[in-house]
């Protein structure tokens, strides 16, 4: 397993002292991972194996694993240049323990493996941020981030420990199950509106702390303070991987209530969870927009579009239940489209942004970028692309993924005689247009931070190392994913591994030995 | 022809790739590489008229018998961009967003005014742009891609993409060589017809995921497809399916058949439903546009843009980019949602087409800058493109077409014009430029030329796109008299554009010499060679156009008569015995 691998490189990490060779022997061990990830047939987990219940292979958790190895990949050639530092086996054995954190979420199927997976990501995040802080912020933005982010854990466990309790176990394919054709462990109970209710209340607590991951409204709050207190790169950090994690959380823990068509008719319970997320979708883009629209700091900026952009994903979440298969659309694997594209788009940004904060002129607000589009004309196309991509520009991924997201919740199905699915097309339609007025309105978010880099004359003259870094190569990369998302996804990925990937309780049966023998899996990530 | 049309699309391309990174080079050769690059683009696209012409017959045969637009054959590249469901058999653009691009009559005769236009704005800024150059002219071969691109696409998120695509030139032209509030005017221009161009997208979205609805049966799904020939074929489709079965004569036995009854009551609702989902889309769809245009609510980037743009830029803004707007309700909204189009169309959009006509013509006689009269000028005469298209007949498509190609010529010329004496006296205002007649002599000439073909005087070739557009709205079937009296009314807006054109004429070539105190080392002097290169051969074009437009009315005909054919089928104005469909 993966994940076994990358744990043992890690298991040496810390002991040897030298410093420099630990960003090369990460990236390997990505590399080296990632090749595993692929030669490994579909389905070869041992069902006879200590964990193999804990664990489930589909579609979204061989998404994820492939999505979080290339993520580690990403990072340790972006954090490359720490390794001077004399923290550097630190830093690159927790990426390692944040990447491994990130695969677990997206395999586990059991709520103890899956919240081992949330903190095997958290905890390393509190040392990064205090290791990579800015002096004096440092401090304030680990504690602030510490502490709300042991309160979401806190909620998450709750929620946890809650659901043991209604339903007797911690597996999520048997939990589900129990949810959707009544209780298997505790048959006295009867399946009604007030067992409905009772389900509501870990929902509830887990979406909060899983809330806080995604940065969704109202657990947005930390978001930008944790961002201004912190490097470029540890933001690119925050504002991915966490974000990767939780909405992989989100998927599999509501997978049963989220699945299109699934499940017909077979549940009641939680039935109209979707509204729950439509507003938090709508509330999340919104309030990211108007705040994003009164800063001037750049990492605020950023902090308030990254909690926009969860809110534009969670549209793509609140529309998946009503959506049909048949059309080839999907609502989940929307969000996931739109998660890669913010992904490439937000980590390019942090990126370069990285490349161009030095000491001796650190970029703190927009207008601190003035001059840039002449100085490093080919860092600044770079950062103007990714920009266009938040803004959703044609042709880069970013138009494609709101495309897809908006496409989603406007074809939602109705018979023109029937008031509720016409009332809840309509519902989608609005959420459509929220999303788009959005859109227009945050694109002048951007076109500030773009205004600096090309038509603000320069400050002061700057000069730039122009050697080669290593993180070039992760920034080229997703300059040209990010083009390739926007003119023909299909290059970069299979857009047939998104569809279908909220069916964790179809063929599971209670045992758990029955991995679901879902479609070959004809992926795959290539990513170069 | 297909790979004519292709190398329409990749020539500006490629040449905006290359000149964007020639940095080392000088604003000479960057300069002469952009021109050459539009005049090869210039010769590709009027070759491509030139090889469309004899295909005319067989065209209009084709799109009479499939009743939607049909791209010629010859001219068309497809190929699949992003598939959602596998295709199915005989339908390649089921479920999946193409590259399709081709050539019909629609189009045709917009591609080489873009060429033209673009060329003629290269010639305009020959001297004034030495900054950063290369960007310059590599952002307008860009522009030049995008324009091209949406004109060309036959499939509707390509065309949006396309069409959204131009914002990003023209952001970075007009905040990097703009005037002193450059900065301001793009971001407004940029957020606007993003916001409009969201709206159309919305609208797209909406008209595919509510065509991909059966609305005759329950039961079936159409498949998705975003291809506009099928689309618009779906639309007529469902239109004149729930048509049929509501409108079709039955007799009063039927009627008191309880099933007939309920059916028939079950139908009508359906049409209604129907309609009242188009009025939406249609609004929607048509948002963008508007801003694009501009027309009226929506104008209120345009004065400042077109004002601070720089003048090269304005020149393909007003000449071409305009056109856009006008150019999507002949190519999606009118064809696609026939029925909006006759409801909203007749009393909304005309209403505001008339506002523009006039609201314009007064704002540009209150202005005291050439440019900015030239603005709202502009802004005016697209008013009539506007009142053309929704008068919804032949008379007043056709008109709407013409005007937007002579608009496109006369508002380039003027702006090139503009582009002259800004850049030899530094200034536009009125009150520093007067009586130039007496100095520039052939300039004065040609000016006083181009403001009569944009006044409308009979012969030239204003005249012939307003008239028909005014003719148009004049004799539309709308039952009640608001066609004639709005065509009445907006015939005041060619008084008031001889108005303000005529006594722009009179104060600034005309009367007293009165020039500004010269700062500039060279001295002032009459037209030059490339000036002259530019504004006599398009005189001659203007010319030609006013005396005997019919070559150009009949190669449109065919598209023209199916948009009118659509709505009149589509509306029930022609009686059932004759549908051939």
């Amino acid at each position: 397993m993966l994940f076994s691998l990358a744990s043992l490189i890690l298991l040496f990490g810390p002991f040897v002292k030298k410093n420099t060779p630990w960003a090369l022997i990460s990236s390997l061990g990505f590399l080296l991972a990632y090749f595993l990830l692929l030669s490994q047939k579909h389905g070869s987990i041992d069902p006879s194996l200590l964990f193999s219940i804990n664990i489930l292979e589909d579609m979204s958790s061989n998404f994820i694993r492939h999505f979080s190895l290339g993520m580690g990949l990403y990072f340790s050639l972006l954090f490359w240049r720490d390794c001077q530092t004399e923290n550097a086996f630190e830093t690159f054995a927790l990426i390692m323990f944040l990447v491994t954190g990130c695969s677990i979420v997206g395999i586990s199927n059991d709520l103890v493996v899956l919240f081992l997976g949330l903190e095997l990501i958290s905890i390393p995040t509190y040392v990064l941020l205090y290791l990579h802080g800015k002096k004096d912020l440092a401090a304030e933005s680990a504690m602030k981030y510490f502490f709300l982010s042991i309160f979401s854990s806190g909620l998450v466990l709750l929620g946890f420990s809650y659901l043991y309790g209604i339903v007797g176990t911690t597996n999520i394919s048997a939990i589900s199950d129990a949810l959707c054709n009544g209780y298997r462990f505790k048959p006295a109970a009867d399946l009604d509106n007030s067992s409905g209710l009772l389900f509501l209340i870990p929902m509830l607590a887990i979406l909060a702390g899983l809330g806080f991951k995604i940065s969704m409204v109202p657990f947005h709050f930390y978001a930008p303070d944790v961002y201004q207190g912190t490097t470029y790169r540890m933001c690119a950090l925050l504002a991915t991987v966490s974000k990767v994690a939780g909405f992989a959380a989100i998927v599999r823990i509501f997978g049963f209530a989220l699945a299109q068509g699934a499940l017909p008719g077979s549940s009641k319970t939680l039935d109209n969870i979707y509204v729950l997320f439509w507003i938090l979708s709508a509330v999340t883009m919104t309030i990211g927009t108007i705040l994003g629209l009164l800063q001037r700091n750049l990492r605020r900026i950023l902090a308030y579009s990254s909690i926009s952009h969860s809110g534009y994903i969670l549209a793509g979440i609140a529309v998946a239940p009503k959506l049909e298969l048949a059309t080839g659309l999907d609502g989940i694997g929307a969000s996931f489209f739109y998660l890669i594209a913010y992904f490439f788009g937000t980590f390019g940004i942090f990126a370069v942004l990285d490349v161009l904060d030095t000491k001796e002129k650190p970029i703190e607000d927009w207008d601190d970028l003035a001059g840039i589009g002449s100085q490093t004309p080919l860092l600044a196309i770079c950062l103007a692309v990714f920009l266009f991509s938040l803004i959703g520009i044609p042709f880069t991924g970013g138009f494609l993924a709101k495309f897809f997201i908006v496409f989603g919740c406007v074809s939602v199905p109705y018979t023109w005689d029937d008031a509720l699915s016409e009332g809840t097309h309509n519902l989608f339609f609005l959420l459509g247009i929220i999303a788009f007025l959005n859109a227009a309105v945050g694109s002048w978010i951007y076109l500030r931070i773009l205004s600096g880099i090309y038509f603000k004359p320069a400050i002061w003259p700057r000069v730039f190392n122009t050697s080669f870094r290593p993180s070039y190569l992760p920034i080229i990369a997703c300059l040209l994913i990010i083009l390739v998302l926007g003119i023909k996804p299909n290059l970069v990925f299979n857009l047939n591994i998104l569809k279908g990937m909220a069916h964790p309780v179809n063929s599971v049966s209670l045992s758990g030995i029955d991995i679901p023998k879902s479609a070959e899996i004809d992926v795959v990530f290539k990513r170069q | 022809m297909s790979q004519l049309v292709l190398l329409l699309l990749l020539v500006p391309l490629a040449g905006g790739l290359v000149t964007l990174f020639l940095r080392n080079s000088g604003y000479e050769f960057a300069r002469k590489l952009a021109l050459g690059f539009f005049l090869l683009n210039l010769f590709i696209s009027l070759k491509l008229t030139w090889d469309y012409l004899p295909l005319l017959e067989k065209h209009a045969v084709s799109v009479d018998e499939k009743l939607t637009f049909v791209p010629l054959n010859v001219s068309v590249t497809v190929f699949d961009l992003i598939r959602f469901q596998a295709p199915q058999e005989g339908r390649p653009d089921a479920g999946a967003i193409r590259f399709f691009i081709g050539v019909d009559g629609l189009n045709l005769f917009l591609l080489p005014l873009t060429c033209i236009l673009f060329a003629g704005s290269v010639l305009a800024t020959w001297n004034s742009i030495r900054e950063k150059s290369h960007l310059y002219y590599g952002l307008m071969l860009l522009l030049q891609f995008s324009t091209i691109g949406a004109f060309l696409s036959f499939d509707v998120i390509l065309f949006y993409a396309f069409f959204e695509l131009t914002l990003i030139p023209l952001l970075f032209l007009i905040a990097m060589w703009g005037g002193p509030n450059r900065q301001y005017a793009a971001k407004k221009l940029f957020v606007y017809t993003l916001g409009g161009g969201l709206a159309t997208l919305l609208g797209i979205i909406g008209l595919v995921s509510s065509l991909n609805q059966n609305h005759l049966d329950d039961n079936t799904d159409l498949p998705i497809t975003f291809s506009i020939p099928e689309l618009i074929t779906s639309s007529h489709d469902t239109q004149m399916g729930l048509n049929k079965k509501v409108y079709e004569a039955k007799t009063d036995k039927d009627l008191l058949n309880p099933l007939i009854k309920s059916n028939l009551e079950t139908n009508k609702a359906r049409l209604d439903y129907w309609a009242s989902s188009q009025k939406w889309i249609f609004l929607l769809l048509a948002t963008g546009f508007l801003v694009k245009l501009p027309a009226f609510p929506f104008h209120t980037w345009q004065p400042t843009a077109y004002y601070e743009a720089p003048t090269g830029v304005t020149l393909v803004l007003g000449g071409i980019l305009a056109k856009l707007g006008a150019f999507g309700f002949l190519r999606l909204c009118v064809p696609l949602l026939p029925v909006a189009a006759w409801e909203l169309g007749t009393y909304l959009f005309s209403v505001l087409a008339m506002i523009a006509i006039l609201y314009g013509a007064a704002c540009a006689i209150a202005q005291d800058d050439l440019k900015r009269m030239l603005a709202y000028s502009s802004f005016s005469h697209l008013g009539f493109c506007l009142l053309g298209i929704f008068a919804l007949n032949e008379t007043g498509l056709t008109g709407s077409y013409l005007q937007m190609i002579n608009h496109g010529l006369n508002v380039g010329a003027l702006f090139f014009i503009c582009e002259i004496l800004s850049h030899r006296y530094g200034t536009t205002k009125f009150k520093d430029l007067q009586g130039l007649g007496s100095k520039l002599k052939i300039l004065s000439g040609i000016s006083v030329f181009y403001v009569m073909c944009s006044v409308g005087l009979p012969g030239l070739n204003g005249f012939v796109g307003e008239v028909m557009c005014l003719f148009g709205m004049f004799e539309s079937k709308n039952p009640n008299i608001t066609g004639k009296v709005i065509a009445s009314i907006c015939s005041l807006g060619m008084v008031f554009g001889a108005w303000y054109l005529i006594s722009m004429v009179m104060k600034v070539f005309f009367g007293k010499l009165s020039e500004p105190v010269f700062k500039k080392e060279d001295s002032v002097s009459d037209l030059t060679l490339i000036e002259k290169f530019f504004l006599f051969p398009m005189a001659v074009l203007c010319l030609i156009l006013g005396i005997y437009p019919q070559p150009m009315i009949d190669t449109i005909r065919p598209e023209i008569h199916l948009i009118a054919k659509l709505n009149l089928q589509a509306n029930n104005l022609l009686p059932f015995g004759k549908l051939d469909k």
